[in-house]
């Protein structure tokens, strides 16, 4: 996704809003700030995957757990131009921002 | 409270704890019967198998669920109202050992997809109206029941002594066990039985359990309710809804049921092994999405509840207060959705069953109880919702933390708030009168705004106080009316008609008196006055969308049709319109949101592998509420007589609540009777009054007429074997003695329209017994 003079990868960047929204518990924020999601606790629900405001959890049509990206890196290494990177980025206004726009 | 991302290991209430000896508990009982069974597997939304358990002859058997069964009844209300058919006697009264408490299912019960798709739909015979009622109510018990192998769960007889009887789906047994040391009381009881059978001592073990109780109200009135527990692994506690209506509480504790459990060994997204789970899954999202986006601009649910309506009900004269006398009140707005937005507990997915994004279900954790046997606890109260605060404005109490106290004691007693609350309100208007007073009412102060009486009146039910009036009071509104009237204590009409009660129901918290469609969609229903079968007050009063008494008739065939679809599937009515798609109101009929009747048709068919469409699933409805509407007949209570309604729900009984909308009955008066305004003005207010009267209960029964008409009933509202055998049914016991009834009726001279009909007016039809024409 291109924005201003560079580009926007379309993946989870572990704000983790959706941590309050599983029902089960499925969802869970790792030391590492990585937020992960254990598919044998999930049920299936896809509240994660519809209320994401990035889009970045997603349902692939073999099984009805959704999955995201958890910063692992290795779309990283694969590149073959080294156009990808792994960056921290503060996330500013987190929780006022979607916790208000999308009802608590 | 902090809110949001906190870890759920470490969410914290600031609950009471309560301990208790798992073990001393579990030796005390002793197994009555057990029954172990072979597990199986969901097939496209039914386990196709119901469990019956006989409490009488400790019994415990499994009876197929056949095709036909489906094609006629579709599931949850409909399998209920089957099994009542084939177990009980028109003479069945909410006592009789024969009479059962059903729970049932649906076919898109337990899925997840879906918000609001965890209800079970709960029947018996009511103490209040001794005839079927059917509540639809949230929790983990009905997916659970059907992930454990039963579509539907049977209890008749009585033990004799307190009993739970456990289904445990990952063991594939079935017990009667006496439960002598269990608590009774739901927000103990729920929690002990959700700790005693957890397989493991882990949140998301205590999450695979779900336990019916009710309480010690539900043993000393008629008001109980089924508390459904739904286990929430952050607040680490059993939270409860509703079945509220009708007193099936009452029911299960004549039959010395403490508590049902059931477990379940494992919860996926796709339990009930749908067709076409993709679908399921767009659909799905689809409104998720819906949610995320307009929930906050249209009735913001995920963050009130449905107390949002309060302050939508006082703005439009429809909140109940003082007794339905008035329907605003200069101090609602201390019960508005921000006070208790302010109480509740936020960000946390507050469905009342997984994946339920609407999120309706608000607590107030932490809540201090400040009277009863409860006085210091600090507690989780489930609430309060719309009825709930609806209730208690009626009773004129106006601080949330008295709300907070009547809803937290009558969950846990058992006790339904709308009974509890109308009837109080019912009572507390008499005390206004001196028709009741302090000596006749047990000493309690019953005037209205006096909380600490209605606890106190909670508290001595509770306990099974023997007082005269607690004995009346706790059986509702009907029986105090005719104890008022047996001691010739008030005049009949004021006694009659202030009683907010039909069928021997307390209404819901709706004022109606302008909304003649709406005192149909109370009066001409089921199993009583209650707002689920219709509810058209703006259809009708503010948008005047229904002028003739033609539209209000489709509408009252319609909606209480559509409604009682969610019923059969095992559905929340409110992700129907309580969330409408951006675009509704430019399709061609708003009120019934049709690209969300599309969604149910999508998710029905996706689960079922049916092709069902939109017509289809209003004849599925129609089928199961005329089966309904037939066994009331059957049982004496469903004839124009007993569609009967309070004239206070359609008009102003007193002087007070005329002369508080003075200029709109006078107008009224005026435009709709053609009274000039100087001949107005020489009446005075009793003589204008008593023509409102007159208008409005005549204009009450062309409506039953017309709706009568519309739905395919004779003119005294008895479905004809025609209309049966039209909708697929051949139950030739049905058929004959809807025939007889009518037969009786014609002799009676029953037969005929109860509306006056003057100048061009007409019945719907003057044909004579025309539903034996052909076509009809």
């Amino acid at each position: 996704m291109k924005t201003n003079n560079t580009y926007q990868m379309h993946v989870c960047d572990q704000r983790g809003l959706c941590l309050d929204l599983c029902p089960v518990g499925a969802l869970s924020r790792r030391k590492n700030g990585v937020v992960l999601l254990d598919a044998k606790v999930c049920v299936g629900c896809q509240a994660c995957v519809a209320f994401c405001p990035l889009g970045a959890m997603r349902k692939a049509p073999t099984r009805i757990q959704p999955f995201k990206c958890i910063s692992c890196g290795s779309c990283v290494r694969a590149c073959p131009t080294k156009a990808l990177s792994l960056e921290d980025v503060p996330l500013e206004n987190n929780r006022q921002d979607v916790y208000h726009k999308q009802g608590v | 409270m902090t809110q949001g991302q906190i870890p759920i290991d470490e969410y914290q209430t600031g609950n009471t704890k309560h301990t208790w000896d798992h073990a001393k508990i579990k030796n005390a009982r002793k197994t009555l019967a057990a029954y172990h069974y072979t597990k199986g597997t969901v097939q496209r939304g039914y386990a196709n198998r119901t469990l019956a358990v006989d409490l009488s002859t400790l019994s415990i058997t499994e009876k197929p669920v056949t095709e036909d069964m489906k094609r006629l009844f579709t599931g949850g209300r409909g399998f209920g109202l089957k099994l009542l058919w084939d177990a009980i006697q028109p003479t069945t009264r909410w006592n009789s050992p024969e009479n059962e408490l059903i729970v049932t299912t649906g076919p898109l019960c337990g899925i997840t997809q879906y918000p609001g798709a965890g209800k079970s739909i709960c029947l018996s015979i009511s103490p209040s109206t001794n005839t079927i009622c059917d509540c639809n109510v949230g929790g983990f018990f009905g997916p659970y029941l059907k992930f454990a192998g039963f579509d539907a769960l049977e209890i008749q007889g009585k033990a004799t002594e307190d009993v739970i009887v456990v289904i445990d789906g990952e063991a594939g047994a079935v017990s009667i066990e006496t439960a002598p040391l269990e608590e009774t009381d739901s927000h103990l009881l729920a929690e002990q039985l959700t700790h005693l059978h957890a397989t493991e001592a882990t949140e998301s073990s205590r999450q695979k359990v779900s336990v019916i109780s009710s309480g010690t109200g539900a043993e000393h009135s008629y008001w109980g309710c089924l508390n459904i527990s739904f286990y929430d692994i952050r607040r680490k506690c059993a939270r409860m809804k509703q079945a509220g209506r009708g007193g099936l509480g009452t029911v299960l504790r004549d039959k010395k049921v403490k508590g049902i459990v059931v477990k379940v060994e494992h919860v996926d997204g796709l339990g009930n092994h749908p067709a076409d789970p993709e679908k399921l899954a767009a659909v799905g999202t689809k409104i998720h999405r819906e949610i995320r986006d307009l929930d906050r601009y249209q009735c913001n649910m995920r963050a009130v509840g449905t107390g949002h309506l309060v302050e939508i009900m006082d703005a439009y004269d429809l909140l109940p207060c003082e007794n339905y006398r008035f329907g605003t009140f200069p101090k609602a707005s201390k019960l508005y959705s921000p006070k208790f937005y302010a109480l509740f507990t936020k960000i946390i997915p507050d469905g009342c069953w997984h994946g339920c994004t609407l999120a309706c279900a608000k607590t107030v954790d932490g809540y201090t109880v400040h009277t009863g046997p409860y006085k210091g606890q600090k507690v989780t109260v489930d609430g309060p919702e719309y009825e709930t605060i609806g209730a208690c404005s009626n009773m004129s109490l106006w601080d949330p933390q008295w709300v907070l106290e009547f809803n937290f004691y009558c969950d846990t007693y058992g006790i339904d708030t709308i009974s509890a609350g109308t009837a109080t309100a019912y009572y507390m208007e008499m005390y206004e009168y001196g028709i009741l007073n302090r000596d006749r009412c047990d000493g309690l102060e019953l005037c209205f705004g006096n909380a600490e009486a209605v606890l106190e009146l909670l508290h001595r039910m509770a306990r099974g106080d023997q007082g005269a009036f607690l004995q009346i009071a706790s059986k509702g509104i009907r029986r105090v009316k005719d104890w008022i009237l047996k001691n010739g204590w008030g005049p009949r009409e004021l006694v009659e008609d202030c009683g907010m009660e039909s069928k021997g129901l307390e209404y819901s918290e709706y004022v109606t008196k302008e909304s003649l469609a709406m005192q149909g969609g109370y009066g001409l229903t089921l199993k009583g006055p209650q707002h689920d079968e219709a509810w058209l007050i703006f259809m009708d009063m503010v948008n005047n969308a229904i002028p003739t008494f033609k539209d209000k008739a489709e509408a009252l065939h319609y909606f209480p049709m559509w409604r009682t679809w969610f019923g059969l599937n095992g559905l929340c009515k409110l992700p129907w319109n309580d969330i409408e798609p951006a675009d509704n109101a430019q399709t061609s009929e708003p009120p019934k949101v049709p690209e969300h009747v599309q969604n149910y048709v999508d998710i029905q068919n996706a689960v079922t592998g049916w092709q069902v469409t939109k017509d289809d699933i209003i004849l599925q409805s129609e089928r199961c509420y005329n089966w309904q509407r037939a066994m009331n007949v059957w049982m004496g209570r469903g004839q124009r007589k007993d569609d009967w309604i309070p004239y206070r729900s359609m008009g102003p009984v007193t002087e007070t609540e005329y002369v508080s909308r003075k200029d709109r009955y006078d107008a009224q008066l005026v435009d709709k009777l053609s009274i000039s305004k100087q001949e107005l003005e020489k009446l005075e207010i009793p003589k204008r009054m008593q023509i409102l009267y007159e208008y409005r209960q005549n204009q009450y029964q062309k409506l039953a007429d017309a709706v009568y008409h519309r739905r395919g009933w004779t003119p005294n509202g008895v479905p004809t074997p025609q209309k049966m055998k039209a909708l697929g049914f051949t139950d030739t016991r049905m058929l004959k003695m809807l025939q007889q009834k009518i037969d009786a009726d014609e002799k009676a001279g029953l037969n005929e329209w109860g509306g006056k009909y003057t100048g061009d007016e007409k019945p719907p039809t003057g044909v004579k017994r025309y539903w034996e024409r052909n076509g009809h």
